[in-house]
């Protein structure tokens, strides 16, 4: 990935509302990053509009709110999570 | 002759001057529909809730509830056109967590993770989550919802947006037609010539049109808010999955 221009990066994320309960149903985010020489940048708001370049898409879903059970974690894993 | 094609092109100039307004008055083909449902949109966009708000508030619920499931899925790679979407794929992957409080259990692969630590049983003994590559790779990729939302968060104020602020085709189909059936019973009541039951019906209608524009507003919300992260962030969220080494470093 030495081809990377990490002058040219861009991201956003789109998140989905469920508003009856005020929780988030989805969140998309899209990451970008142009590669030197052969992506296509509008010169005007410098986003990425074409040509070679590095995308990312995280695409995360929630669902049963309140319905998950206490896990059981069992002692050696505990005593990793406690580590400073 | 001279006299005569100029009087015919002055004549042809006020005609076309005519058809002109006549055409910005009133534009041809469904004009007053799309012109009537644009004003709507845009009187509905004027109402929207701040997006900075709503997201607060969504992420204080998410805060506040005690347990849920996350699912991820992860593609990236190259692309090469202005959706972005991949097209050369170097990393493809799906992670499931359920969210407890401050702790994430994973089973597959098996791991307990905080937002600071994590214990991933590796070949049959529990490890630190990062003693291991591919589990370095979920740590990397399959972030906290807490963290993304306090991200989303601190860079709302300058970057956040109702997308599509029409009401959703599902949920406004079934308000369309009551909206419909509105329009119709208010323009049934205006054709009617002035007389005694007409005034009762108008009261009617007005009540209709209350309720009717109360549903419209809770349909009419749009369900996504975007948030564009400024180059700063976004920096840094690209060397966080180039540390995940699924860039085709190894």
């Amino acid at each position: 990935m030495s081809s990377l221009d990490k002058s040219l990066t861009s991201a956003y994320y789109d998140i989905e509302i469920d508003h009856a309960s005020q929780l988030p149903v989805t969140v998309k985010m899209v990451l970008l990053a142009a590669t030197k020489g052969e992506t296509e940048v509008d010169k005007a708001t410098k986003k990425i509009v074409g040509g070679k370049h590095v995308a990312f898409w995280f695409n995360y879903k929630f669902s049963d709110f309140g319905k998950i059970t206490k896990p059981d974690v069992p002692r050696e894993a505990q005593r990793i999570l406690a580590r400073g | 002759m001279e006299r005569t094609k100029l009087t015919l092109l002055v004549g042809a100039w006020i005609l076309a001057l005519g058809l002109g307004s006549v055409w910005a008055g009133n534009p041809p083909r469904d004009g007053g529909k799309d012109s009537k449902g644009t004003v709507e949109g845009s009187k509905s966009a004027a109402k929207l809730p701040n997006p900075v708000g709503v997201l607060q508030k969504v992420a204080k619920s998410l805060a506040k509830a005690r347990s849920y499931r996350a699912c991820l899925d992860v593609q990236g790679g190259f692309a090469t056109r202005a959706d972005h979407e991949v097209t050369e794929v170097t990393v493809r992957e799906s992670y499931e967590g359920e969210i407890h409080g401050t702790l994430m259990s994973c089973k597959q692969p098996k791991a307990f993770r905080t937002q600071k630590k994590g214990a991933a049983y590796i070949e049959g003994n529990w490890r630190d989550l990062l003693s291991d590559r591919s589990m370095t790779k979920m740590e990397r990729l399959f972030r906290f919802p807490e963290e993304i939302f306090d991200r989303a968060l601190r860079n709302a104020p300058k970057g956040a947006t109702w997308l599509n602020p029409q009401p959703r085709d599902s949920g406004s189909s079934g308000a369309s037609s009551p909206k419909e059936e509105d329009d119709e019973a208010s323009s049934s009541v205006d054709e009617q010539p002035d007389g005694g039951p007409a005034t009762g019906r108008t009261v009617v209608v007005k009540k209709a049109e209350k309720v009717k524009n109360l549903a419209e507003a809770a349909v009419a919300l749009p369900r996504f808010i975007r948030i564009e992260l400024p180059p700063e962030e976004a920096l840094t969220a690209l060397i966080t999955v180039q540390n995940s080494n699924c860039f085709g470093g190894g």
